[in-house]
């Protein structure tokens, strides 16, 4: 079971009414976990660190969860823990993190702040549907290219490396596969309505 | 290039770690001048996120994956942690069902003691490696370093290594000297950051500052970035108000040099000018308007200093609802505050002449004593202290009517220096006469949220007062 998935768990652990407000965080919590993660993304580069980010971020959450205002962003007041967090780990694995990183980091943040929006559940799990149908319609090779990038984090260098390919055309395949994706994902979404 | 091709080669080469420190810079100028940029930024990372979890969340093509997954660092990539990533969903649900019968607590306790011991490690480090120092201060602070480590215990004195110090609510103020004598001085809730590694390097995120800076070597001038510009300063005295959209300079003193990101333009900024980038065509310098003794708030327009800003609904006045606020030296209260600069741009300076008497209008949903206070600056924007108009016992208390209406009057002169800065009262004004009105805020101290919402503040100086009457 993965963790954006355990939602059941806490809805099914809020219903025993013990600790209501708590409850409501988690589970609000858990709700914007998808947006969170491509935040630390943005953050940090690597899925992999993003995804270790969250689940200290969630640690505090538990603990934290009194110093949420009820009716203000939950995504805004998660985005500020992860954001913490993220320095953490930054500072764990980079001993000098220099001035234009440091910008780098605000200007994300600036703009996560500003533009970053919460799908409503049933569009969250709509649109996931719609991708994992179109990632099964792309052929072995362009899956291969992608998992490398995606699950395994690979270097254009080592994709090509493994797949036998340039550079640049590990470069235009991704470029090529993330457009259909999206296009195929909103054909699908559209025909869905 | 185009922006396009740029930002978007930018942004992928950077979620795989690519970036040198001038494409970092690169990048950051494209985010900052360009809202389409940041808005196609937000969404290219959600997309690409969503991918990533759509194929990890596929388990054969994870397992499959793991034998082409070669060592890799930690941060980037994490091909070296296949194991553990595929022990990870174990791992996650475990650590969730721990969270769940709340026995997590104690190790959620011992993590945050080793927090709290990181955080004096790094208060130590971040000394030897000082550039400048805090010399006054009050409220609520949190330093963030180079290094990602994170200060919340500063004092006066505290060295401070090159990073990004906030200001957390409106009633924070803070000086910081750098080893050359420069000052800067910030108030109200605010984010800079800070470097001096032979150039002095600053970045207002947003709130204002003002600065007092020394002759700067030849060749490197003081550069400060906000979101809208860059500013070159060679020594002068000025003070600086950036928010997301624009940012409105004040020279004070000498000269500061403005570039524009959106258009690349340039402007000079002389003594007794101010210019602002929130222009559709050149940016001309302004003479720095002539003072006015009277004020009345615009709440009508958002303000985003802090509390949550209501707009104006049928029959109810825009307001500024008070939020939480625990204060650092007193972690068991909890304030409702709500609060916010005078804004500047085309406006002149709020000067309180003495006997000037301060009206605050608002809304409380249940009976509360509202508390009152103000943040000035001297005229060459140097902060010169904060006050409070509810501590004097010869101030009224006013009482709400049925709809939770109420109108408190302040006198200036019973105006006495705010508890928070006592310490600096050397440093400081002794009274707020003729010195420019910069902030106000009010709270309540129930225990609770008490509903207030301010709706309007007022300067009325002492000679209007006389004709009224």
């Amino acid at each position: 079971m993965r963790f954006p998935h355990s939602q059941e768990n806490l809805v099914a652990y809020s219903m025993d009414g013990s600790e209501d407000k708590r409850d409501r965080v988690l589970k609000a919590a858990v709700e914007v976990r998808s947006e969170l993660v491509g935040y630390a993304r943005a953050l940090l580069g690597s899925y992999a660190a993003a995804d270790d980010v969250l689940q200290e971020a969630m640690i505090v959450v538990v603990k934290k969860f009194d110093d949420f205002q009820e009716g203000t962003s939950m995504l805004a007041w998660c985005r500020s823990i992860v954001r913490i967090e993220a320095l953490r780990v930054k500072q764990r694995y980079r001993r000098e993190r220099k001035l234009a990183e440091r910008l780098l980091d605000d200007a994300i943040d600036m703009a996560f702040e500003e533009f970053q929006v919460v799908k409503r559940n049933d569009e969250a799990e709509s649109s996931r549907e719609a991708l994992r149908a179109c990632l099964e319609q792309v052929p072995d090779r362009g899956q291969n290219v992608l998992r490398a990038r995606f699950a395994g984090e690979l270097s254009y260098q080592q994709i090509g490396e493994q797949l036998g390919m340039t550079i640049e055309a590990v470069r235009k395949s991704l470029f090529r596969l993330k457009k259909q994706l999206r296009s195929c994902v909103e054909n699908r979404l559209r025909v869905a309505q | 290039m185009n922006d396009k091709t740029d930002w978007e080669e930018l942004i992928e080469r950077h979620l795989r770690g690519e970036l040198s420190e001038s494409e970092q810079e690169d990048l950051v100028t494209l985010l900052d001048g360009h809202a389409s940029v940041r808005k196609q930024v937000v969404e290219y990372v959600q997309w690409d996120t969503e991918i990533s979890e759509a194929l990890r969340e596929r388990k054969h093509l994870i397992e499959d994956t793991g034998s082409i997954l070669p060592a890799q660092s930690a941060l980037h990539g994490g091909g070296g942690k296949a194991t553990v990533r595929k022990m990870m969903p174990v791992a996650v649900a475990v650590v969730i069902a721990v969270l769940l019968v709340g026995v997590i607590f104690p190790r959620t306790d011992t993590m945050l003691w080793q927090n709290d011991q990181e955080d004096r490690d790094q208060q130590a480090l971040s000394s030897k490696l000082s550039v400048a120092k805090i010399t006054g201060l009050s409220g609520a602070l949190m330093w963030t370093g180079d290094r990602g480590q994170i200060i919340r215990d500063i004092n006066v004195g505290t060295e401070l290594a090159g990073g990004t110090i906030e200001g957390l609510a409106p009633d924070a103020w803070f000086e910081l000297q750098f080893k050359d004598g420069s000052t800067i001085t910030l108030s109200g809730a605010s984010l800079l950051t800070f470097a001096d590694m032979g150039q002095k390097k600053v970045r207002l995120r947003e709130g204002r500052f003002s600065a007092n800076i020394k002759p700067q070597p030849v060749g490197k001038p003081m550069l400060i970035y906000t979101r809208s510009a860059v500013l070159k300063v060679l020594g002068t005295q000025f003070d600086v108000e950036a928010d997301l959209a624009s940012t409105v300079l004040t020279v004070s003193k000498g000269e500061v040099n403005l570039r524009r990101f959106s258009d690349d333009s340039e402007v000079n900024v002389s003594s007794e000018y101010r210019v602002t980038t929130d222009t559709d065509g050149a940016m001309m310098p302004v003479r720095i308007p002539g003072s006015v003794h009277s004020w009345k708030s615009h709440l009508h327009v958002k303000q985003t200093n802090y509390g949550k800003w209501r707009p104006a609904r049928s029959q109810q006045a825009a307001s500024l609802k008070a939020i939480p606020l625990i204060p650092p030296k007193n972690p068991e209260a909890k304030l409702y505050l709500a609060g916010f600069s005078l804004e500047r741009g085309d406006s002149p300076p709020v000067i309180l002449l003495p006997g000037s008497t301060v009206v605050v209008r608002g809304r409380l949903a249940s009976q509360a004593r509202v508390h009152f206070g103000i943040r000035v600056m001297y005229p060459n924007g140097e902060f010169a202290g904060m006050f409070r108009g509810d501590l004097s016992e010869k101030q009224p208390l006013s009482v709400h009517d049925d709809s939770g209406l109420f109108e408190e009057v302040y006198s200036l002169q019973n105006f006495t220096i705010d508890p928070v800065v006592r310490d600096q009262k050397s440093e400081l004004a002794t009274k707020p006469d003729n010195l420019i009105l910069d902030g106000v805020w009010a709270f309540t101290n129930t225990g609770g949220p008490s509903g207030l919402e301010i709706i309007e503040v007022e300067v009325i100086p002492p000679q209007v007062q006389e004709s009224k009457q």
